[in-house]
C-alpha cells in the first residue's frame, strides 16, 4: 500500500489547493463546504483517490487513503455532486448550497459489474472484413459513454451497422493520450492500431457529437481521449480470458500495473492474443496479438512524463458481400474467398496490419495552466493479399460466370439446363480452387510465366506527430482551452509477389492492353519483387484549435475556433507505359487551408433539467483517397477538387429525476462539394472499359432526433426506451466523369482523352447507405445485491438501405452502346421504376447480457456472459447497387429473369452469437 | 525502476509465466508448399469411345451410365485457335478414336494440358451432334430443341480428371492428305508434305475476329482445309510459303475435313513448293467437226469436237461459246474442263442428253442443255476457245445472223470437210459443207433428219 502514499499525498496536496484556490474567492464572496466518506460497498473499505466533481462547474477533488473528501464551492442553488471511481458505479447527489457545511456522511459505491462488457463491445465492433470496402459501424468510440442511447447504439444497434447520425466513422476523433491517431488514408480512427488492448484503454474521456472537450476541436460525432497513463490504471494483475463465435474464438489477455511508487515511477504491462482458425463467417481466420508497456515518472507535484510502446498486430481473413443468388444458394456466412489447402484453411483475401507506435508525452498539471507535449511515432505496414490471374479464369467461385444466372441471363435465351448443371457446380467447388492456382503454374505454360499469383497490396508508412494541448483556468467559471497538431506523413505503396504457386516468373505487364507496369524494371519478377505499382505520399497535417468557456448557475457557453492546413504530393517510382506522361515523379503539391467555427450554450434552471444547443459551421479538406484519381498508377488529380463544407446544428434536452433520466436530441447536418472515387468494369451508354469514377460536388443531409429514457422503478431494475429516427440522404445532383487508359486501339476507347463526363448524376434525394435510419429499442435490466446482472434488450431496425450506384443515374444510362443514342425505351418512367431503391426489409433483434462476480481469498473474479440476437435472425445489414449495368437496355436484360448477374451485393448479418469473459483480478 | 519491475517480477513468478506464454505464442506466419497437382489416383476407365458413340442415336441425351472414358488431350486452346472445347484420343500413338468435349472454361490449356492422360465421369454429362460433329459437354434448348453445348466452369472438376501420371508424348502417325479418314476425326494427325495454295500466299492465317478456312494442298493437287481462328494469337501471321509437315486435331464439320493445328510450331515447312503441274493445255488440232439441227428432231441438236492430233488433249479451261443469232456477246458457254479428248477421238456435246441416246442409240459425251451452244437453231455462231483465252476454232461471223449466209444449217448440219486437220479461228466457207432449209451462198437447200443423216461419234 506503499505506492498509495503519494496518491494520498497528491490528493491532501489537490485538496489543499482547491480549498486554497476557492478560500481566495471566497474571501471576495461566500462558500458552502461538502465532505463525505466514499467506502467499498463490498469490503467496506476506505476508498481512495475517488474523483469528486461538480457537473455544474470543474470543481473537483480526490478522496484521501481514509476516504474522505471535503470540497468547498461559491455557488449557491441546486447542484450535483459526482462520484467517480474506476470499476465503480458512479453515484450523483443533489445537494441545494447555501453557504452551510454539507455532509453526505458514508457514501458506498458498488462495483460497476457491467464494466467487463466493453470487451465484448470490441468483439461486436470489430468490422466485418469485406473485399475492400470496410463495414463498421463506428461504435468502438461510444465505449466510454454513460448515456443509454448511445449504450443501445453501440452494444445493440451496432450489429446492424447502426451508425450514430448516419456518420461515417471519420467524423470522431480519437485521441491516445491527448494525441489525435486516424488513418490518413479514409480519415477514420483505427482501432487496430491498439486493439486487444482493452485493459489499458479502459480510461476514456468520451464526448458526443458537437459537445465541447479540453484536449480537442473534435468532430461532428464526439471524440474520445484514451488516457494510457500506468499511473491512471488500477494497480496488480488482470487475466482474462474471452470465448466467442464472433469475429475471433478465444483471448488471452493479462495486464500488469504497479501503480506510482514511492519514487514516483510506474509501469504497465498487457499482453493479448486472440485466435480462431475461422470466424462466424466461413474461412475467416483471426490472428493478432498485442503488447503494450508504458512507463511514467512522476515529479515534484505537477509533472508527469511517461514513454509507451504499443504493438498491435492483427492478422484477418476478409469475407465477401454476395448477391441474393449466392446467398440463397449458399447461405449468410458463405465466403468464397477461402478453399483448404493441406488440410488448412487459406484463404485468398487476408489483411495484415502491424503498425506500432512510440509515445512520449509531457503533462503539466499546474491547476491553473495545465499543458501537455505528446510525441507519437509510428510506423509499419499494412497489407492486403489477393489473387492476381493473367490470361487465366477468374478462380473466383462466385465469378458471374460461374453461376446459375450467367446461363439463365444467356442472350440467346434462358438456358436452364446449363444453369442447373451450373448450381450443382457451384454447390460441389464453392471454395477457392487452390489445386486448380497450382496446376495452372506448374503446367508448361505457367511454369514460366505465372497464370495465378498472390500479391500483397501494401501500405508501408511512417508517420509522427506532434501535439502540444494546453488549458488555462482563469478562475472557476472561465476556461481556455488550446491546441496544436502536426503531423508529418509519408508512406510507400506497392504490390508485392509473395506467392508465385510454383511458377517461376510473373511478368509485370497488364494482361488487357499488353502494356509495362514498370517500363523502367524488368519484365520477370520473382517472389518478393515489387509488381504493378509503387508510390510515396507525402503529407503534412497542422491543425490549431482555441476554446472558450464560461460556466454559470443557470448557463454554460462553449466558443471554439479551428485551422488545419493539409499538403498532399505523390511521387510516382513506376514508370506506368499506360500513363507514360504522369506516371513517373513528382505530383504537384496540393494545399488545402481550413477553418471552422463551433459554439454552443447550455441552460439549466435546476439540476434535473438541461437544454443544450450547439452548431458548427466550417470546411475541411478533401481526404487523401478522394484527391488522386488513380494513385497507383498517375499523378492526375481530381480537376478543381474543392474543400468539403460542413454545417451542423444539434438541440438536445436532458432531464435527470430521480427515477427517470433522459435525453432527448435533434440534429440537422449538411456535408457539401464533397467528393468520392470509384473503381468498376461498367458497360455504360458511351462504351465499355474498367473506369475511375470521379463524383464531384456531391451534398449530404442528416437529420433526426434520438431520445434515450431510462426509469429506474427500483434501486435493482433499470427499463429503458431508446429511439432513433433519422433521415440521411443525397442533397445535390453531382458531376460525373469516369477516367481510363488509353492504351487500347483508339477505336475501342470511349474517349482518346482517357476521360469522359457524364454530367450530372440524378441522385438528390436518394438515402445514404449508412445503415438503419430508424431504430427502436426496450431494455430491462436487473441488477442483484448479490453481484449478479442480467439485461435483455429488444431492438427494431428499419430504413436501411443500399448504396446507390452513381453512373446509373447520369444520361448516359439511357444511351444504347451500339448506336450512341438514347433507347427510346429509356424513359424517364421506365429509370425511375428501374431505379427505384428501397429500403432492405426491417428487423428485430433480441440479445442478452448477465454477468456475476466474486471476491475469492481477495481476488476479484468476474463473469460476463451475452447472446446476441437470440433469436438467430439473418437480415442484410448492407449492400451496394453493383455499376456493370451501365446501360438500360443491358440492365433490363439482366433483370429479366429476376436473377441478375449483376445485381446488388449484400452483407448478411451474424445469427445468434456468444460472448463469454471471464476474468480475475489480483 | 527496472529493478524493481523484476523484483516485482519475482514475486509474482506465477503471472510473470502466464504473461510470458502470452507473448511468446508468437504469430506464426503461414506458410503454404507448392502443390503437387490435384489429380485422379482410383479411377479406372471402364468404357470405350465407340460405347459412348453409340449412345447417340440422333438424339442429344444426358448419359445416365456410371462411365469412366479414358483419353489422352490433343488440343490446347493456348494460343486461341481453339476455344472453349477440349480434343483427346483413345491413346497416345496409333488412337483408333478420338472425342471432343465442349467446356465454358477459357484457357482450359492451363488444367488440361496436351499428352495429360484424363479420366472423364459421364455421367450427367450430354452427347449430341452439331454441325456433324459428334461430342460432350452440356446443353440447352433452341427453339424446343435439346441441343448440345457447353459444360458450366465450375462443373468441369466434378467431370473431367487429370491422371498423377506425368504427360504423355503424343505421337502423330506421318500421312499424306488423301489419307484422311472418318476414323481419324478428332485424333492428332501429321500430314506430310504439303502447302498452301498459291491463291493463300501472302493472306493472313486469319482476318481479326474472323473464322477463315486456308487449303492445304499436296503436290498432286489434294486439298485439305485448315480452319483458323481470328482470335487466335497467330491470326496476322502471313502463311507460310514452303511445303512440309502439319500437325493438328482432324475435324469434321457438315461433312468437311478440317484441320486445327494448336499453335504455329505445328507447321513445320522447310522444303520447296511443289513444282508447277501443267494441267492446261492447247493445241490447234481440235475443231468442231460437226454441227447438227435436224428438221425432223430440234431435241436431237448436238455439236461435235474432233481432235487431230496424236495425243489426248484434257480439256481443262476449253470452253465453246455461243453467240445467238447477230450477238456480239457470248450467249451461253459450256466449260469443257473435266473432259479429256483423246487423239483421233471425237467429243460429242449433245443439247438433251436422253433425247439424244433414244435418237442415235448412245449416250453423248457432253449434256450442253437448251440453249447452250449445242442447241442452235441454225443461225448461231459458235467458238472453240482454249485455257488461254485463245480462239482456236470458229464457225460462223460472230455479229453477223446466219439466216441466208454461207453459215446457216438450219433444219440441216454442218460437216467439216475430212480435209481439215487444224481448228481455224477465221470462217473458212471451203472448209465445211452446210446443209439447210434456204441454200443461200453456197450452202445446200436439203434438210436434214436425225438421226439417218448425221454421224455424231465418228468423223467421216
Amino acid at each position: 500500500m506503499n505506492i498509495f502514499n503519494r496518491i494520498q499525498f497528491t490528493t491532501r496536496v489537490y485538496t489543499l489547493l482547491c480549498i486554497y484556490i476557492f478560500q481566495c474567492h471566497g474571501i471576495c464572496g461566500q462558500e458552502t463546504v461538502i465532505k463525505g466518506t466514499v467506502l467499498d460497498e463490498r469490503t467496506n473499505k476506505a476508498l481512495s483517490g475517488v474523483l469528486v466533481s461538480m457537473n455544474e462547474s470543474e470543481l473537483f477533488t480526490k478522496t484521501n487513503d481514509q476516504g474522505i473528501f471535503l470540497l468547498t464551492t461559491e455557488l449557491v442553488g441546486d447542484l450535483v455532486l459526482k462520484i467517480t471511481a474506476k470499476d465503480f458505479v458512479s453515484k450523483q447527489f443533489p445537494v441545494y448550497a447555501q453557504f452551510e457545511e454539507i455532509d453526505l456522511g458514508t457514501i458506498v459505491l458498488d462495483r460497476d459489474l457491467t464494466i467487463e462488457r466493453n470487451d465484448h463491445l470490441i468483439t461486436l465492433t470489430e468490422v466485418e472484413l469485406v473485399d475492400d470496402n470496410l463495414l463498421e459501424s463506428g461504435s468502438g468510440l461510444l465505449q466510454a459513454t454513460r448515456d443509454i442511447f448511445l449504450t443501445r447504439a453501440a452494444f445493440d444497434f451496432g450489429q446492424a451497422f447502426y451508425k450514430v447520425r448516419g456518420y461515417d466513422s471519420r467524423n470522431g476523433i480519437v485521441l491516445l493520450n491527448g494525441i489525435p491517431m486516424y488513418d490518413l488514408w479514409s480519415g477514420r480512427p483505427q482501432w487496430n492500431h491498439w486493439g486487444g488492448l482493452n485493459d489499458i484503454t479502459r480510461n476514456q474521456e468520451f464526448v458526443y457529437g458537437l459537445d465541447k472537450s479540453a484536449v480537442t476541436f473534435g468532430g461532428l460525432l464526439g471524440s474520445t481521449n484514451i488516457d494510457m497513463s500506468p499511473s491512471r490504471l488500477r494497480p496488480g494483475l488482470r487475466i482474462s480470458s474471452s470465448g466467442s463465435n464472433r469475429t475471433y474464438r478465444g483471448r488471452l489477455m493479462a495486464t500488469y500495473n504497479t501503480g506510482v511508487n514511492e519514487k514516483g515511477w510506474a509501469f504497465s504491462f498487457s499482453a493479448s492474443r486472440r485466435l480462431a482458425n475461422e470466424g462466424y463467417i466461413d474461412g475467416t481466420l483471426y490472428d493478432a496479438y498485442s503488447l503494450f508497456s508504458s512507463l511514467e515518472y512522476n515529479w515534484h507535484q505537477n509533472h508527469q512524463l511517461g514513454i509507451t510502446m504499443i504493438l498491435a498486430s492483427n492478422r484477418r481473413g476478409k469475407s465477401s458481400a454476395l448477391t441474393e443468388e449466392v446467398f440463397t444458394l449458399l447461405g449468410h456466412n458463405y465466403n468464397p474467398y477461402w478453399g483448404w489447402q493441406e488440410g488448412k484453411i487459406r484463404n485468398s483475401r487476408e489483411r495484415r496490419i502491424r503498425q506500432p507506435i512510440l509515445m512520449i508525452n509531457y503533462t503539466n498539471n499546474d491547476p491553473i495552466f495545465q499543458w501537455n507535449l505528446g510525441i507519437a511515432y509510428q510506423w509499419g505496414s499494412q497489407r492486403n493479399s489477393r489473387i492476381g490471374y493473367y490470361n487465366a479464369p477468374n478462380p473466383d467461385p462466385t465469378y458471374y460466370r460461374n453461376l446459375p444466372s450467367y446461363y439463365v441471363n444467356s442472350p440467346i435465351g434462358a438456358n436452364f439446363i446449363s444453369a442447373s448443371i451450373a448450381r450443382e457446380g457451384l454447390l460441389n467447388n464453392s471454395q477457392w480452387p487452390w489445386e486448380q492456382l497450382y496446376k495452372a503454374n506448374t503446367g508448361e505454360s505457367g511454369i514460366a510465366n505465372a497464370a495465378y499469383v498472390l500479391y500483397d497490396d501494401i501500405n508501408k508508412k511512417n508517420e509522427l506527430t506532434l501535439n502540444l494541448g494546453c488549458s488555462l483556468k482563469l478562475q472557476e467559471r472561465f476556461k481556455i482551452d488550446a491546441g496544436v497538431t502536426q503531423k508529418v506523413y509519408s508512406a510507400e505503396n506497392f504490390a508485392q509477389l509473395n506467392d508465385l504457386f510454383g511458377s517461376q516468373y510473373y511478368l509485370d505487364k497488364d494482361p488487357f492492353s499488353d502494356t509495362l507496369n514498370d517500363v523502367n524494371g524488368i519484365l520477370q519478377k520473382e517472389t518478393g519483387a515489387v509488381i504493378n505499382y509503387k508510390y510515396n505520399n507525402n503529407i503534412q497535417f497542422w491543425d490549431a484549435f482555441i476554446q472558450t468557456s464560461w460556466q454559470f448557475r443557470q448557463w454554460d457557453a462553449v466558443l471554439a475556433g479551428s485551422y488545419s492546413s493539409r499538403r498532399f504530393q505523390r511521387n510516382g517510382l513506376f514508370l506506368n507505359e499506360r500513363y507514360l506522361g504522369n506516371s513517373f515523379g513528382k505530383s504537384a503539391e496540393l494545399s488545402f487551408n481550413n477553418w471552422g467555427i463551433k459554439g454552443g450554450i447550455s441552460f439549466h434552471p435546476n439540476s434535473r433539467h438541461w437544454v443544450k444547443a450547439n452548431a458548427f459551421y466550417g470546411t475541411r479538406a478533401p481526404l487523401l483517397k478522394h484527391i488522386f484519381i488513380n494513385p497507383r498508377e498517375t499523378n492526375e488529380v481530381v480537376p478543381n477538387i474543392k474543400n468539403e463544407m460542413l454545417s451542423s446544428i444539434d438541440v438536445n434536452y436532458l432531464m435527470r429525476l430521480p427515477k427517470l433520466t433522459g435525453r432527448l436530441s435533434g440534429f440537422f447536418t449538411r456535408f457539401q462539394n464533397t467528393t468520392d472515387i470509384n473503381f468498376f468494369y461498367v458497360d455504360a451508354g458511351v462504351g465499355s472499359d474498367f473506369v475511375q469514377e470521379v463524383v464531384t460536388g456531391l451534398d449530404r443531409v442528416h437529420m433526426g432526433f434520438e431520445a434515450g429514457l431510462t426509469y429506474q422503478p427500483s434501486p435493482p431494475i433499470k427499463l429503458s426506451l431508446v429511439a432513433s429516427i433519422g433521415k440521411h440522404v443525397y442533397a445535390s445532383n453531382p458531376m460525373v466523369t469516369i477516367n481510363f487508359d488509353t492504351s487500347g486501339s483508339a477505336e475501342d476507347l470511349i474517349d482518346i482523352e482517357g476521360n469522359r463526363s457524364l454530367g450530372i448524376s440524378n441522385i438528390k434525394d436518394y438515402k445514404l447507405a449508412q445503415g438503419p435510419q430508424k431504430a427502436i429499442s426496450i431494455g430491462l435490466e436487473y441488477r442483484d445485491p448479490a453481484y449478479w446482472w442480467i439485461g435483455t434488450t429488444a431492438n427494431y431496425l428499419a430504413n436501411n438501405f443500399i448504396d446507390i450506384s452513381v453512373i446509373t443515374r447520369t444520361s448516359s444510362f439511357r444511351l444504347d452502346p451500339e448506336t450512341g443514342k438514347p433507347d427510346p425505351n429509356a424513359t424517364e418512367e421506365n429509370i425511375q421504376s428501374l431505379l427505384k431503391q428501397e429500403p432492405m426489409p426491417a428487423t428485430y433483434l433480441l440479445n442478452m447480457v448477465g454477468g456475476k462476480s466474486w471476491l475469492l481469498n481477495g481476488k476479484y473474479v468476474s463473469v460476463f456472459a451475452s447472446i446476441n440476437n437470440l433469436f438467430d435472425t439473418i437480415f442484410k445489414t448492407g449492400g451496394y447497387e453493383q455499376s456493370r449495368n451501365g446501360n438500360y437496355d443491358q440492365m433490363i436484360a439482366d433483370n429479366r429473369s429476376g436473377m441478375p448477374s449483376f445485381g446488388p451485393k449484400f452483407w448478411y448479418s451474424f445469427g445468434r452469437t456468444y460472448f463469454l469473459n471471464v476474468a480475475i483480478s489480483f | 525502476m527496472g529493478k524493481r519491475v523484476l523484483s516485482t517480477c519475482k514475486a509474482k513468478t506465477i503471472h510473470c509465466v502466464i504473461v510470458l506464454l502470452i507473448v511468446s505464442s508468437c504469430i506464426k506466419e503461414e506458410h503454404f508448399n507448392v502443390l503437387s497437382d490435384s489429380c485422379a489416383k482410383q479411377l479406372e476407365k471402364n468404357v470405350t469411345f465407340q460405347e459412348v458413340k453409340k449412345l447417340y442415336q440422333g438424339e442429344v441425351l444426358e448419359i445416365p451410365h456410371d462411365w469412366i472414358l479414358e483419353g489422352y488431350v490433343i488440343s490446347s486452346d493456348k494460343e486461341g485457335n481453339f476455344f472453349n472445347s477440349l480434343h483427346f484420343q483413345d491413346h497416345p500413338v496409333n488412337p483408333t478414336q478420338g472425342f471432343q468435349i465442349d467446356l465454358d472454361i477459357r484457357n482450359n490449356h492451363l488444367f488440361y494440358e496436351v499428352g495429360d492422360k484424363i479420366y472423364i465421369k459421364l455421367k450427367g454429362l450430354y452427347i449430341g451432334k452439331s454441325k456433324g460433329v459428334l461430342k460432350l459437354g452440356g446443353a440447352y434448348e433452341l427453339f424446343g430443341n435439346l441441343t448440345i453445348g457447353r459444360l458450366p466452369a465450375l462443373s468441369v472438376a466434378d467431370h473431367i480428371w487429370v491422371d498423377c501420371d506425368q504427360e504423355t508424348q503424343i505421337r502423330p502417325n506421318p500421312l499424306g492428305i488423301d489419307m484422311v479418314t472418318d476414323q481419324l476425326v478428332n485424333t492428332l494427325i501429321k500430314i506430310e508434305h504439303v502447302e498452301f495454295a498459291d491463291e493463300e500466299l501472302g493472306l493472313p492465317f486469319a482476318p481479326k475476329e474472323e473464322m477463315s478456312k486456308r487449303t492445304l494442298v499436296n503436290c498432286t493437287g489434294d486439298r485439305l482445309v485448315m480452319l483458323n481462328s481470328g482470335y487466335s494469337s497467330f491470326y496476322e501471321a502471313i502463311v507460310p510459303n514452303k511445303n512440309g509437315s502439319v500437325k493438328g486435331v482432324l475435324f469434321k464439320e457438315n461433312n468437311e475435313f478440317q484441320l486445327i493445328i494448336r499453335d504455329t510450331l505445328d507447321i513445320s515447312f522447310d522444303q520447296e513448293r511443289c513444282e508447277e503441274i501443267i494441267t492446261e493445255f492447247t493445241s490447234n488440232e481440235i475443231f468442231i467437226s460437226e454441227i447438227a439441227d435436224p428438221e425432223n428432231n430440234s431435241g436431237a441438236r448436238f455439236v461435235e469436237l474432233y481432235n487431230a492430233g496424236i495425243d489426248s488433249i484434257p480439256l481443262k479451261g476449253w470452253s465453246l461459246r455461243r453467240y445467238t443469232n447477230d450477238n456480239i456477246t457470248i450467249s451461253s458457254a459450256i466449260d469443257l474442263s473435266s473432259y479429256v479428248i483423246r487423239a483421233n477421238q471425237t467429243l460429242v456435246i449433245a443439247s438433251n442428253i436422253l433425247e439424244f441416246e433414244s435418237t442415235y442409240g448412245f449416250p453423248p459425251d457432253v449434256e450442253g442443255g437448251s440453249n447452250s451452244p449445242a442447241d442452235s437453231n441454225g443461225d448461231d455462231n459458235l467458238e472453240l476457245v482454249d485455257p488461254f483465252g485463245t480462239v482456236i476454232d470458229v464457225f460462223g461471223v460472230v455479229g453477223e445472223d446466219g439466216s441466208g449466209t454461207n453459215h446457216e444449217f438450219e433444219d440441216g448440219g454442218a460437216f467439216r470437210n475430212i480435209v481439215v486437220v487444224n481448228g481455224n479461228p477465221v470462217y473458212t466457207f471451203s472448209e465445211w459443207t452446210l446443209f439447210n432449209d434456204t441454200g443461200a451462198s453456197g450452202t445446200n437447200n436439203e434438210p436434214k433428219n436425225a438421226p439417218e443423216d448425221f454421224t455424231p461419234g465418228v468423223r467421216e
